[in-house]
């Protein structure tokens, strides 16, 4: 199953695309499950788009994860890249590098405040899903809790890994598995935290 | 029994074939024995201290030169069996006059099951309290002659203190013994003996065999009223032929199968007489096979090492194969003998290791035997010099390591870390063998440095720095993620990983090796 490293540009004039036809992002939006968004026309153009930037990518990726990724951007309102102090240091001097992953940016309160977007039980609810329909339904949650300003790039990333974990076994090295990067990024982000 | 003249010791010769022979046919030229095939690993380490003992008693050669005709030419079988012979009326098994590693006379005294001269045996109050869970009673009930010879030796080298003046060993109760040992896989059990031999001007011989040197063939020095046994009221060969436990055994003349070896033998030991306040070792006894620690401040007499919980590993090496500065361990004399002076001669002849074995005592009961293998090699003043400091901050390094490992992973696993109790060794023992292969890689390295150069290249240290990050923090998430995440508190684990993380970057001597692992800037 392939990384989106080449396809990260069609990702975002796809999310950019869907901004333009409003009828398409409505029925997405409306979808409950990752079942109702395989037979939408803009489904359809998101396997199209993914394909030409990476041939061979529609085959690779689970239908129900393509699916995942187009429902999850028809939530999210603009891409943020904004740089990751957990992995980048106190110094904002530096021109920085990495940039805040899903996970952070969950825990990382919006400015003026000091509190998680997204509270340490949902998350841990989040990390718990036990079925694909818990689990999309618990992202898109998590989106609305960011205001629909996400890293589209780490999000969709992350719902490939995740489901490529859901069907099949764990790997041997656990601080590859999506639960342990995802609580390495939130916890060290999440402020005042302490037991 | 006589232990000199009869063919008792269990072995393998050169063409595979098992054999049991008298101590005297190790000299054989044709299909030689090859090595011993004790039924126990702690007999196997007996056998070899008492073939040491007996030649460094008899045989040890007068100076350097001779050692190395006999390394080169095992001696012809007449000569060696002639020295042996003399000395064939200290060893019978059994007998009414003096017998081996046994009371001078004890007409009274505790009767006690043969059993008992193996050191894992439940003990009185054991039994009692029926608490033989792991190592059950009557097991072992009778003994053949060859067991029984074995057990009598180890128990009196290895002896732990066993109650009220019953007396611990002349090296302490479980100590460890250090053996030079031939690398080559061809090497006879010959050169394997004769590789720990000291020459007489390193070790005086004895004039006459008495009880200056064997304690079985006079009066036994008791000990009811705290009289000592000093280096000084005894010969120095004394030390390969302690005997700090009162026994008299008795043979029972019935034929029939050893409980240990499976082996048929005409006559059985079943019990054994014992009395305490026996020799009690005491003062600044050395050993020659044994590494000790020595006082920095010289008040205390030197105290041998033993067996520790956790097992011996690479942060040993330094103490047992050379000298660690940092707490006194000395490597034992035969050790330090190679290293200064045999090892050069021999380098062209596939050089050798040290095998280091031992019981791990907690005072009465056997908590494990342990057994290793270590690299030694030659290296000149100088070199040993700088090897010494330089190995000396590796595993101070990785001392520091795993204390931090040991205390976070705690810290992951229990709400409150230092109210929890329990054993941690395991995750000790997990990052020191996850760390041994490339600590010896390094270790290997720095031997072949020459000696003028003082300081290590920056190198070795950094390929420490990156084996120590790595592998702690590989053994900290097999610890504590290897269940599915989902279910684990992951914030505790997130944040101990963290503490993990920032302890390992700011402690003093990580960051001192670290400092020495970026090359120096040329100027």
């Amino acid at each position: 199953m392939s990384e989106l490293n080449t396809a990260e540009k069609q990702l975002q004039s796809w999310h950019a695309w869907l901004g333009g036809n409003r009828g398409d992002r409505a029925r997405l939006r409306r979808a409950e499950s990752p079942e109702d968004i395989l037979l939408t026309d803009a489904f359809f153009h998101f396997l199209e788009k993914m394909d030409q930037a990476d041939p061979g990518w529609s085959q690779q990726t689970p239908m129900l994860a393509s699916a995942c990724i187009a429902g999850a951007l028809s939530h999210v309102k603009t891409d943020k890249q904004t740089p990751s102090w957990i992995h980048n240091g106190k110094d904002k001097t530096d021109a920085a590098k990495k940039i805040a992953s899903f996970a952070e940016q969950l825990a990382t309160p919006p400015e003026g405040k000091n509190k998680a977007p997204m509270s340490e039980l949902r998350f841990q609810q989040l990390q718990k899903s036990p079925t694909i329909d818990d689990f999309y339904r618990r992202i898109i949650r998590a989106i609305r809790l960011l205001d629909g300003n996400v890293n589209v790039v780490s999000l969709a990333n992350d719902i490939i890994h995740w489901h490529q974990e859901f069907n099949q076994p764990f790997g041997r090295h656990p601080a590859k598995r999506l639960a342990v990067r995802w609580a390495t990024d939130y916890f060290t982000a999440l402020p005042k935290n302490k037991d | 029994m006589n232990l000199i003249t009869d063919r008792w010791i269990p072995v393998i010769r050169q063409n595979g074939q098992t054999d049991v022979i008298a101590p005297g046919q190790i000299a054989e030229a044709d299909n030689p024995v090859m090595e011993i095939n004790a039924p126990r690993p702690d007999f196997q380490g007996a056998l070899y201290q008492f073939l040491i003992g007996l030649l460094q008693t008899s045989f040890a050669p007068e100076d350097e030169n001779l050692w190395l005709d006999y390394w080169r030419q095992m001696p012809e079988l007449k000569e060696l069996q002639s020295c042996f012979d003399k000395m064939a009326f200290a060893f019978e098994l059994h007998s009414d006059g003096p017998a081996f590693l046994q009371d001078f006379d004890l007409p009274d005294g505790e009767i006690k099951a043969v059993s008992a001269l193996l050191i894992e045996a439940p003990g009185g109050k054991t039994l009692k309290d029926n608490l033989d869970h792991f190592i059950k009673r009557d097991s072992v009930n009778q003994l053949c002659p060859s067991c029984t010879a074995s057990a009598l030796f180890t128990l009196q080298t290895n002896a732990p203190s066993g109650g009220v003046g019953h007396r611990v060993g002349l090296r302490g109760g479980g100590p460890l013994t250090t053996l030079v040992m031939p690398k080559l896989m061809s090497s006879t059990l010959w050169q394997k003996l004769w590789l720990n031999i000291l020459n007489q001007e390193e070790l005086n011989s004895a004039e006459q065999i008495d009880a200056q040197v064997m304690p079985w063939l006079g009066k036994t020095r008791i000990s009811d009223k705290g009289q000592i046994t000093s280096p000084n009221d005894v010969h120095p060969l004394h030390a390969y032929w302690g005997m700090p436990r009162r026994i008299r055994l008795t043979e029972v003349a019935e034929e029939g199968n050893c409980d240990l070896c499976g082996c048929h033998a005409d006559s059985l030991f079943r019990e054994y007489r014992t009395k305490n306040y026996g020799t009690n070792y005491d003062g600044a006894w050395l050993h020659p096979l044994t590494p000790y620690r020595f006082d920095p401040k010289k008040v205390n007499p030197p105290l041998s090492l033993k067996g520790q919980q956790g097992g011996l590993g690479y942060r040993h090496w330094l103490g047992l194969a050379l000298q660690d500065n940092e707490n006194g361990d000395k490597a034992a004399k035969t050790v330090q003998f190679y290293n200064e002076e045999r090892g050069r001669k021999l380098s062209d002849s596939g050089g050798a290791a040290l095998w280091c074995f031992g019981y791990d005592m907690d005072n009465m009961k056997a908590r494990c035997w342990y057994e290793a293998q270590f690299p030694v090699f030659y290296l000149s003043q100088q070199q040993r010099e700088n090897v010494m400091v330089c190995t000396g901050e590796l595993i101070n390094a990785a001392r520091e390591t795993v204390k931090m490992l040991r205390n976070e992973v705690k810290a992951a696993w229990f709400r409150r870390p230092e109210d929890a109790k329990g054993d941690m060794s395991q995750i000790d023992a997990q990052f020191w063998q996850a760390t041994e292969a490339d600590f010896y890689r390094l270790l290997e390295q720095l031997s072949m440095l020459p000696g003028d150069i003082r300081m290590a290249p920056s190198e070795i240290y950094a390929n420490w720095f990156k084996t120590l990050n790595t592998k702690m923090m590989q053994v900290f998430e097999a610890a504590t993620l290897t269940s599915a995440p989902e279910d684990l508190d992951l914030k505790r684990i997130v944040n101990a990983r963290k503490s993990l993380r920032n302890k390992f970057y700011n402690n003093k001597n990580i960051k001192a090796l670290s400092a020495k692992a970026r090359p120096e800037e040329v100027a």
